[in-house]
């Protein structure tokens, strides 16, 4: 179960958003909506342990995230907003990399779509071909899901196997939360938009 | 352990579908060693008096021209924060990256030197000793050099950052590198200066990846 309590975050020298609480239990998905740079991608960074929060709390089952971070990281799948890809690695070097280096189980299906092209080079790639390559980041069984923007560049095939995914693990009981400008229909998706918890015209200093 | 041998076995795949940078560094020492025999003149007992000077020196800008390719990639393309979701501590991820880099400088180098000793008419007793405290000393430069790369990340001009925050710390490492193959043209014993530089990579190991660990978490925090 994630928790996260009254939490606000600041990048530069502004607030971006406070006040910020919601809980998800297994089998749930978030949406996360509003603007451009309204912090869907600072909040993805904050629920990661990647940055502290200027205050509130984040609890993953039930311990604030920030007491052991390497325990609960593995825990957890972050997908950044640009494909983490190495240009002169296939995408069958980066799932065996990445099964090794998550401990994914052996034997896992890595099939995200990208049949013939899954030994070449990364470089020789389009940018859908690429971010379908990220996606066999979700091959393992890690229950905590942070996907910013993982829809861009993808046809629609992609949209519907990546759609497919997340209710695989949303059954599995996964979390999900994921940033998207497109409208998802998703059974038990939870939609939160940042806009209601920015302070405008707040400037700390 | 699995999870280490991994990342070494990664980075090392990466180099060799890549050796661009390998290359660079190599091609950088033999070219710049091989210019100051043209610049000072053929006099064979002034080249073999500069030679472990130069020789150092060389070694030493070759690992700052290798920095920045240390962590810039990882922290550009994302890879850093996928790295930092695995079970292993952030502290042995810098450990196994920065082994890789001592071993893709300092094992070129270290070959590459007796070549240069060569054109330098070093004597050839000093040669043992010459190579190795590089291998020796070039650990210590990667671990403090990787500290300076760490924290040049997300800087504008990164690569001049990295070269200000190092230089200061290989000061002494150079010192004691050269006198090392120095004493030994001298016939002193070298015995000591060896024994500070092998003290001084030993500091260089937990102050280089601590510092690194820290520094990263500093660059993926913003």
């Amino acid at each position: 179960m994630l928790k996260v309590s009254d939490l606000a975050c600041m990048r530069g020298e502004g607030c971006l958003f406070s006040g910020l609480s919601f809980e998800l239990k297994e089998g749930q998905v978030m949406h996360l909506v509003g603007s451009n740079g309204i912090g869907k991608s600072s909040l993805l960074r904050l629920l990661a342990g990647f940055s502290n929060p200027l205050s509130g709390d984040i609890e993953w089952q039930g311990e604030n995230i920030h007491q052991d971070l390497t325990r609960y990281r593995q825990d957890l799948v972050f997908l950044p907003d640009q494909a983490p890809l190495k240009k002169q690695l296939c995408p069958d070097d980066h799932l065996n990399f990445w099964q090794r280096l998550l401990g994914f189980k052996d034997g896992v299906s890595g099939d995200v779509g990208l049949g013939k092209v899954s030994d070449l080079p990364t470089k020789m790639l389009s940018s859908g071909q690429r971010r379908r390559s990220s996606f066999l980041l979700l091959t393992g069984t890690r229950k905590l899901w942070l996907l910013d923007e993982p829809f861009v560049g993808l046809d629609s095939q992609g949209v519907e196997m990546l759609l497919e995914k997340i209710e695989q693990h949303r059954q599995d009981g996964g979390i999900i939360i994921l940033t998207s400008h497109i409208a998802l229909d998703m059974p038990n998706c939870t939609v939160l938009s940042l806009t209601e918890f920015t302070l405008t015209q707040f400037v700390v200093s | 352990m699995t999870i280490f041998w991994a990342i070494i076995r990664h980075e090392l795949k990466l180099t060799a579908r890549q050796p661009g940078d390998l290359l660079l560094i190599v091609s950088f020492f033999l070219l710049t060693t091989s210019l100051f025999p043209l610049a000072v003149g053929a006099e064979p007992n002034l080249l073999a008096r500069i030679a472990p000077g130069i020789i150092w020196v060389t070694a030493l800008l070759s690992v700052l021209l290798s920095l920045p390719r240390l962590w810039e990639p990882d922290y550009n393309d994302g890879s850093i924060e996928i790295l930092m979701l695995s079970a292993l501590p952030l502290e042995l991820i810098v450990l196994a990256k920065v082994l890789v880099h001592w071993l893709l400088t300092a094992l070129p180098l270290a070959l590459l030197t007796p070549l240069v000793a060569v054109m330098f008419q070093l004597d050839i007793q000093a040669l043992p000793l010459m190579v190795g405290s590089l291998l020796l000393g070039v650990a210590a430069l990667s671990l403090l050099g990787s500290i300076g790369a760490a924290l040049a990340l997300g800087a504008r001009s990164g690569t001049v950052l990295v070269a200000l925050i190092s230089l200061p710390l290989f000061i002494p490492i150079l010192i004691f590198g050269v006198s090392i193959a120095d004493m030994a043209l001298m016939s002193l014993p070298s015995e000591g200066a060896f024994l500070i530089l092998a003290a001084l990579t030993l500091f260089a190991l937990p102050v280089g990846i601590l510092g690194t660990a820290w520094a990263l978490r500093l660059a993926v925090s913003n």
